[in-house]
Formats: structure tokens, sequence, C-alpha cells
């Protein structure tokens, strides 16, 4: 089961050795996951193993965005000044959807960082904020972003991991987004790990009253990716979107975990994550809307798309519904298929040759979640790696 | 030579025989009409010019200017100068229509060409406004959310762009108001060329008011049955099909 959101006020956390010092107990409590472990199902319990990735590697960041617009905080200041915040967040729902011990693992590890952004009262940033990390050489690295976004902002933020080719990292990531009454955020996401790498990436949003939250995953490298993303639905008239883009190849396997909790009514939450697959590669995607009882007005839901581009390719999905309020209105689906020939034909009837037309119906496909940034450097950005990254595994 | 000959064309889908030895020569320069009851194989002619992989060719030959279209692959033969004007267009998410044209075009240049974008877009924003084409649409995609009027005028945009050498056009007059029936004709009248030929495809005669054929067709039980000048088309107007059908059946 899925643990419910700690009361803020019992959470006593308030300093940084406190988060780690925690952390260290929940890795000693927790094990690694088991066959029978629901929250692994479907997933090759072989490839998540930190063994072999003992060894330190190097962090550097790479930030680009209006920094008379935003200000950062330390972790540890972070945690004094908005523990009650982050604090239940960091304890309670990071990893909550199964990857509890390897978050812990990476928060006690001596090769943790991460820091703060906070994006005051009614600013709306001009730019994007981008934090990029980039881990090097062979090892394991673990980044924590706490992101508050003070009511009234608005703000596109960019989150984005890589290493280099030829390097080898195991990245543990969290990310919590903490957005406040009435603003407006586009959270992006990427990741562009090289292909011998792994990651443990983990979100948890909580929008405020009358906030607008959209996340975008993507998902372009890494060779095993455990993403869990849940989103805390308490405040009146918030809207929440997820999506998520992932293009992966041979031997490649995408995990992903997701909840949207809706703890009172009155709340819109819309999730589309799509896959393109290639080679052998495989996606599960386990998503959960929860409406908790009185949540009434619920407008909740939920798709995962799995384009097969190969025969050997391998999509398990299984959408979720619990819902415990009446009146709502809640859906959720999944498809997996293949090009469509008569897509293909239309192309090719104009003179495209076939590998470029399938190439183009599988950029359209990406490019639904891409468009969806609303700023266009960034689209632009991200298309270009989205394009390299399908002629590299296709 | 300059001509697109089908001979003897027999074809089937499933096993099942559509087409039964359709002999018909569209020279360039000519607009060409072929009319005919539901169910005649006047789509499936279309589908099979241009390559789609459903339809088994039995017997006979289709050349473009003197050259083997049947043995050309779908994209060659659009490389080639043969056009179809989709009865239902595809819709193709995430691609937008200005991307679509430009890999089309780009499939026309050489090795080592690249297109002059800014000279593209002029170009194609022109033949938009000439269709009555608004130039958001360069940035949505391919037909998505379009009404059946803006997808046959996409249509007769993507054949201005690539200006083929033989069109045919699919039913083009279908779902179409009268407004859009005479920008769409009015598109296809602009490109009438000594050096180019075209095959209508139609159900209605509406459609020959706008676009003046130089020859009608009919054809039925998978052949051409009767061919005539435009007066032809009147007479099918007030006479319907069943003449057809009954004559067929007369001579089986």
């Amino acid at each position: 089961m899925i643990p419910a959101v700690l009361d803020p006020d019992s959470v006593v956390i308030r300093s940084l050795p406190e988060c780690r010092a925690s952390a260290e107990e929940r890795f000693n409590l927790a094990a690694w996951p088991t066959r029978n472990d629901q929250t692994w199902r479907f997933a090759d319990l072989k490839r998540n193993t930190v063994e072999g990735f003992a060894a330190a590697a190097s962090v550097s960041l790479e930030r680009l965005g209006p920094w008379d617009q935003v200000s950062r905080l330390d972790l540890d200041t972070a945690l004094q000044l908005h523990g009650n915040l982050f604090g239940p967040a960091i304890e309670e729902n990071l990893g909550s959807l199964g990857a509890a011990r390897h978050l812990a693992w990476g928060l006690k590890s001596e090769n943790f960082g991460g820091e703060c952004w906070v994006i005051g009262e009614g600013q709306r940033l001009e730019t994007p904020l981008s934090l990029g990390v980039r881990a090097s050489g062979h090892g394991h690295a673990a980044w924590l972003n706490l992101v508050l976004v003070k009511s009234g902002s608005s703000a596109i933020i960019w989150e984005n991991l890589s290493s280099a080719t030829g390097d080898s990292v195991y990245l543990v990531n969290g990310t919590v987004l903490v957005v406040e009454d009435g603003a407006d955020v586009t959270f992006v996401g990427s990741q562009e790990l090289s292909g011998t790498s792994k990651l443990v990436n983990c979100l948890h949003v909580v929008p405020g009253a009358e906030a607008k939250v959209r996340d975008i995953r993507v998902n372009l490298g890494a060779e095993w990716v455990r993403q869990e993303v849940s989103a805390s639905l308490a405040a009146a008239g918030a809207k929440c979107e997820l999506f998520g883009l992932s293009l992966a190849g041979a031997g490649d396997e995408i995990d992903q975990r997701t909840l949207q909790a809706h703890a009172s009514g009155g709340i819109y939450s819309n999730l589309l994550y799509k896959n393109a697959l290639f080679g052998d590669a495989r996606s599960i995607f386990s998503g959960l809307i929860r409406v908790d009882a009185g949540a009434h007005q619920t407008d909740a839901f939920q798709s995962c798309r799995n384009l097969l581009l190969s025969e050997d390719a391998e999509a398990n999905a299984m959408p979720g519904l619990e819902i415990n309020a009446d009146q709502v209105r809640c859906s959720h689906g999944s498809t997996c298929s293949q090009i469509d020939p008569e897509e293909v034909f239309y192309l090719r009837a104009r003179g495209i040759p076939e590998a470029a037309a399938r190439h183009l119906v599988t950029l359209g496909f990406a490019h639904d979640i891409v468009s969806r940034v609303g700023n266009e450097w960034m689209e632009e950005q991200l298309s270009a790696k989205v394009e390299a990254r399908l002629l590299a595994i296709q | 030579m300059d001509c697109l000959e089908i001979k003897e064309l027999t074809v089937a889908i499933h096993g099942q025989r559509i087409l039964d030895g359709l002999s018909l020569v569209v020279p360039k320069g000519e607009v060409h009409a072929i009319m005919g009851p539901n169910g005649s194989g006047k789509s499936t002619l279309a589908k099979v010019l241009a390559g789609h992989e459903d339809y088994e060719v039995i017997s006979g030959q289709v050349l473009m200017d003197g050259h083997d279209l049947l043995s050309m692959e779908v994209d060659e033969r659009s490389r080639a100068g043969f056009f179809l004007a989709f009865q239902y267009p595809y819709e193709i998410p995430g691609v937008t229509n200005a991307n679509f044209l430009r890999e089309a075009v780009r499939a026309r240049l050489g090795n080592g060409e690249e297109i002059d974008a800014v000279a593209f877009y002029k170009r194609l924003y022109g033949l938009m406004d000439e269709l009555g084409i608004d130039r958001k649409f360069t940035g949505r995609s391919v037909n998505e959310g379009f009404s059946g009027g803006e997808k046959k005028r996409n249509e007769i945009l993507q054949m201005a762009v690539l200006e083929p050498v033989y069109a045919v056009l699919d039913e083009t007059d279908s779902g179409l108001d009268i407004d859009a029936l005479r920008v769409v004709a009015e598109g296809v009248n602009r490109m009438r060329s000594p050096h180019r030929g075209f095959l209508l495809i139609t159900h209605y005669q509406r459609l020959l008011n706008y676009i003046e054929p130089d020859f009608i067709h009919v054809l039925a039980g998978g052949k051409i049955v009767r061919t005539g000048g435009k007066e032809l088309a009147l007479e099918l107007e007030e006479t319907g099909y069943d003449w057809i059908k009954e004559g067929a059946l007369a001579t089986a």
C-alpha cells in the first residue's frame, strides 16, 4: 500500500543532517525489491542493483535562467525555512511508489547534493529556469531539487539530467515541486543519460488552490529508468497535467509508476505518457488515480500509449482507478500499437521514402508531447534532442 | 509516349476481382473524367495507380510516359510525377503540414542539395493564399481536426506544391459545399497545362461544371463501358446509372 501523506506538523525535519539521518533509517528498514513486490511488477529486478556503482561520479551543474527573478537556497537553509513543505514530501512521497530504498540510498550517500529554488510571489519568469545536472565518470550520484513557486507566479523550469557517452552512472534524482495558490508552472524533467547509465527519478508535485501545474517527463537515454511521479491533489481548483515521452532502444527498460492522489473534490488531473519502443525495449507503466472519500467532482484522466517499432518490443501497462467518492469523472486507458501502414502509405504517396515516412510518423508521435511545453526555444531544443535520439536508436 | 496509359488492367482485392481489363489513355494536356456508380471500381483504380499494397494486379500494364508505373515503389511513383488526391486523406498527428511538404520536396532533391527555406515558404504561402487556406495551417498537424473541405483543399495544395505530371483526383468533390468546390476547381484549372494530364474520378456531374473535361469515361463492372465528350455527363445526370447495370446484365 502507498502511505498517506503525513500531517506536516508531525514531521521533524528541520535540517539537512536530520534529513539524511532519517534517510539512513529508512534505508536500513527497507529491503531491495523482490519478485513478490507489487510495486515492482514486470520489472527486471536484476537491473536496478546499485552494485558496481559504489564509487562517486563527479557532478557538474549546467544552469541558465533569469537570476534576478529567482533565489537559490542551500538544502540546509531550505529545510530550516520550509521544512514543513519539503520534509513530508522527501520522507513520505519521494519513492513511495516503490523506489523508497533507492531514494534513501541516494540521500544518505556521500555523493549527494542538491539545492532549493524559490520563485517569489507574483514573479513571472521571462525565460525558462534551466537546472541541468551532468554526472561524469563511472559511479553513482544523487541529487535533490526542491522547488517552491510562490503564489501568483508563473514559470517554466527545465531539469535536464545528462551523462557523456562512454560514462556509466547510477543517478538517483529526487524533485519536489511545491506550487502555491494561483501559480502556473510548466516543469520539464528530461534525461539524456548515456546508454550504459541507470536512473531512479522521483518527482512529487503539490499544487495549491487554483494553481496550474504541467509536468513533462522526457526520457531519451539510460539503459534502465525507474521513474515515479506523484501528485498530492488537495487544494481547491488545482489543475495538474502529467505528460511523458520515452524513446527506448534495444536493451532499454523504462519503468514508470504514477499516482494522482485526489484528496479533495473539484480538482482536475490528466496524465498522458507516450513511449516509442525500438529493438527489444520494454516499457512498464503502472498508474493509479486515487479519489479519496468526499473528493466529489473530481475530474481525472490517465492514458499510456505505446508505439511498438519492432516485433521484439514489449509494453506492459497497468492503469488503475481507486474511487471512493461519488459524482466523479474518471477514466483510464492504455494502447499499444504499431505505425499505421495507411499513414506511411499517405506519406510515401507524396514521394517520401519509406524509412523517412516511418521516421516522420514517429517524430509526430513524440512531438505531441514536446509541443505541450509552450516555449518555442525549449521546444526547439527538445525536438532536436528527440530527433537525434530517434536517429540513434531506430 | 506522352501519356498515362492503362492497358487491360485486372485487379483484385482479397481475391475479389474489381477491375477487369480496364484500358484508358490520358495524354498530357488533357483532362479526363471517370464516372460510374458506387462499387464500379473507381477508387480501386486510384489506389492501384498510387501503389497501395492491398490491391493485387493480376494482369495488365500501366505506362507513365513509357515507364512501367506498376513496377515502381509508392514513393518512386510520386517522385516520377504521379499524384493521387485522396478521397479520404489521412491524418498524421504531430507532423505539421509545413514539415510534411518540406520532406516531400526534399525527397525530390539530388544528393547534397538543400531546400531554400525562404523560397519554399514564399511559394507555399502564395499557393495557400490562392487556395484560401489560412497560413496558420502550416503549423498544424497534417489533416488533424480539418473539416472535409479543408482536407480536400489540402490535397490540392500538395498537388500545387509538388507539380505532378499526371494527377488523379479521387472524388475530390465529395463532401464539399459549393464555395469550397469552386476554390478546389479553380486550383485544378490553374494547373491545367500542355505538360500535365488529369484524371478526375467522380460520382456526380457537379464537379464537371467547374472543371471542364476533354473526355468522360463511364466505368462499370471494372471496365470502361462508354466514352464521350462532356455532354455524356449531362446525359448521366438525366438517366442515372441504372441503364449501365441493366446493359451490363444483358450482355453478361
